[in-house]
């Protein structure tokens, strides 16, 4: 269950206060996989923000049993003088794993990424593309119930993504998805249901392609 | 993956409490591990900074000071000052930048602000007094008196510095996070306070007037409190008292986290 109560979130601005939702109540349609599509600016990563605890409303609440991940693919949390294996065992912490239950994820993170050596090397080391691939790891080491993901889809080379790709299939097997995207292709791929973010407001589309034609319609129009 | 073994696989169920407790303890080590790791030069700076200061501080004043304190050792003297001051000081400074430095950790739901401050502040209150029992462990060696003449009284001042640190810490890191740049003022300001501590010289040296004055400085009565704590023949000057220390940390304190509470949205934001 996950669900929106009369929420208002804004942000200060030097013209005043900039509204992003007021007073928005939605529930998300249960077991589905929700791409999320709206212009630049609708609100979409504002809405995954506070899906995902990173930001708090104005008022109103988002209420919800499931666990739901941390954004996936997340590269900003790395200590860059400290290495993979332990900026992994930092996330493993604050997730609840200690002792074996840690290095068995630690492990499979290691083996997802692929980066040899440089897994005991400082972060700071590393190219974009393999901060990538640990990031992506990370986030598929955990079982939540609900992933969200920001448009991260687009890393690394194309063996990588194609495994990343697997992987995440794997994973919605038994669990769901809240993907936002500007590619209606990804969309396509991993969703079921559309919601479409505009001024403020949100429809949902079961079907996909009439939620996408929506979007494109608003798009047009701007 | 069966049912169960997904089931299994699932995150663990925890209550706040132990989400709380498990995210100060990932912190603690991770401060460690940054503090620590990596680069020896810092770590071994860190350890004898002190003992540098004091030694420099007795080459540049050390005899002109047999006459004023009789019975007192200048050595000692500094280095009960000066430590406890730089315990104070490296707990501001370290938990002023503390937010900012782990901003990228607050996409973790469970990893708050606050969190980051209180663990660093752990993390630098023990790497502080384990410099501290260095420092007078070598004193010791090269045949100075340091054991404390009033053990708790000592421990008691330390942890009212440790709270006072922490208090004006979360404060700074508050009041400077919209304009990082008021930081480096802070920064300059360290240097008076410095003076204005008796951390080199004994405040009864100056006239009385100007006693007056430095005794608004909270900081004097703790470095005051732990000379007189640790050396039997040092009174401190009039007028010194852990009370106002005590008072001026509550409201570093409460300023600090009511400007937290009403800021709390800012701070997140990236």
């Amino acid at each position: 269950m996950l669900e929106l109560r009369s929420l208002t979130k804004s942000y200060p601005s030097r013209q005043g206060r900039r509204y992003v939702f007021r007073d928005l109540s939605f529930t998300f349609p249960a077991g589905s996989n929700i791409g999320l599509i709206g212009r630049n600016g609708a609100g979409k990563s504002t809405l995954l923000r506070l899906l995902g605890g990173i930001d708090s409303p104005d008022s109103g609440e988002v209420v919800s049993d499931a666990r739901i991940s941390f954004p996936v693919g997340l590269a900003g949390g790395f200590q860059s003088s400290l290495t993979a294996r332990e900026n992994v065992a930092f996330v493993c912490r604050i997730h609840g794993y200690f002792g074996d239950e840690l290095r068995q994820r630690v492990k499979s993170v290691q083996d997802f990424a692929e980066i040899g050596d440089y897994f005991d090397l400082p972060v700071k080391s590393y190219s974009s593309g393999m901060r990538s691939r640990v990031a992506f790891g990370l986030s598929m080491a955990f079982d939540f119930d609900v992933y969200l993901i920001d448009e991260v889809m687009a890393v690394g080379d194309a063996q990588f993504k194609a495994k990343s790709k697997q992987v995440l299939l794997e994973k919605l097997a038994h669990a769901h998805v809240i993907l936002t995207s500007h590619d209606m292709g990804a969309i396509r791929q991993f969703c079921n249901t559309v919601v479409h973010v505009d001024a403020g407001q949100v429809r949902v589309y079961e079907d996909i392609e009439e939620g996408i034609r929506a979007y494109q319609g608003t798009a047009a129009k701007a | 993956m069966n049912d169960a073994a997904v089931a299994a696989s699932r995150l663990p169920r925890r209550t706040a409490w132990q989400v709380q407790s498990d995210v100060l303890f990932a912190l603690v080590q991770r401060e460690m591990k940054a503090r620590v790791g990596g680069q020896w030069v810092g770590a071994v700076w860190t350890l004898f900074e002190p003992l540098a200061h004091v030694a420099l501080m007795v080459a540049i004043l050390g005899s002109l000071r047999g006459a004023v304190m009789p019975g007192i050792e200048y050595p000692v003297f500094l280095a009960v000052g000066l430590v406890p001051f730089f315990l104070f000081q490296n707990l501001a400074f370290r938990l002023m930048d503390g937010i900012d430095s782990n901003r990228g950790l607050f996409s973790y739901r469970q990893v708050k602000p606050f969190d980051t401050l209180i663990s660093r502040a752990a993390v630098e209150s023990l790497m502080n007094l384990m410099v501290y029992a260095l420092t007078l462990g070598v004193m010791a060696w090269i045949g100075f008196h340091v054991l404390p003449h009033q053990p708790l009284e000592m421990i008691g001042i330390n942890l009212l510095i440790i709270l006072f640190g922490t208090a004006f810490g979360i404060f700074a890191a508050v009041i400077t996070h919209e304009r990082p740049r008021a930081r480096s003022l802070m920064r300059m300001l360290m240097f008076p306070l410095y003076m204005a501590s008796g951390v080199i010289f004994p405040v009864d040296l100056l006239p009385r007037e100007y006693i007056e004055i430095l005794l608004w400085n909270p900081m004097l009565h703790l470095v005051e409190l732990s000379r007189a704590s640790f050396i039997a023949a040092y009174t401190p000057t009039r007028g010194i008292n852990a009370l106002y220390p005590a008072l001026v940390m509550l409201v570093f304190g409460a300023l600090g986290m009511a400007l937290y509470r009403v800021r709390r949205q800012e701070l997140l934001a990236s």
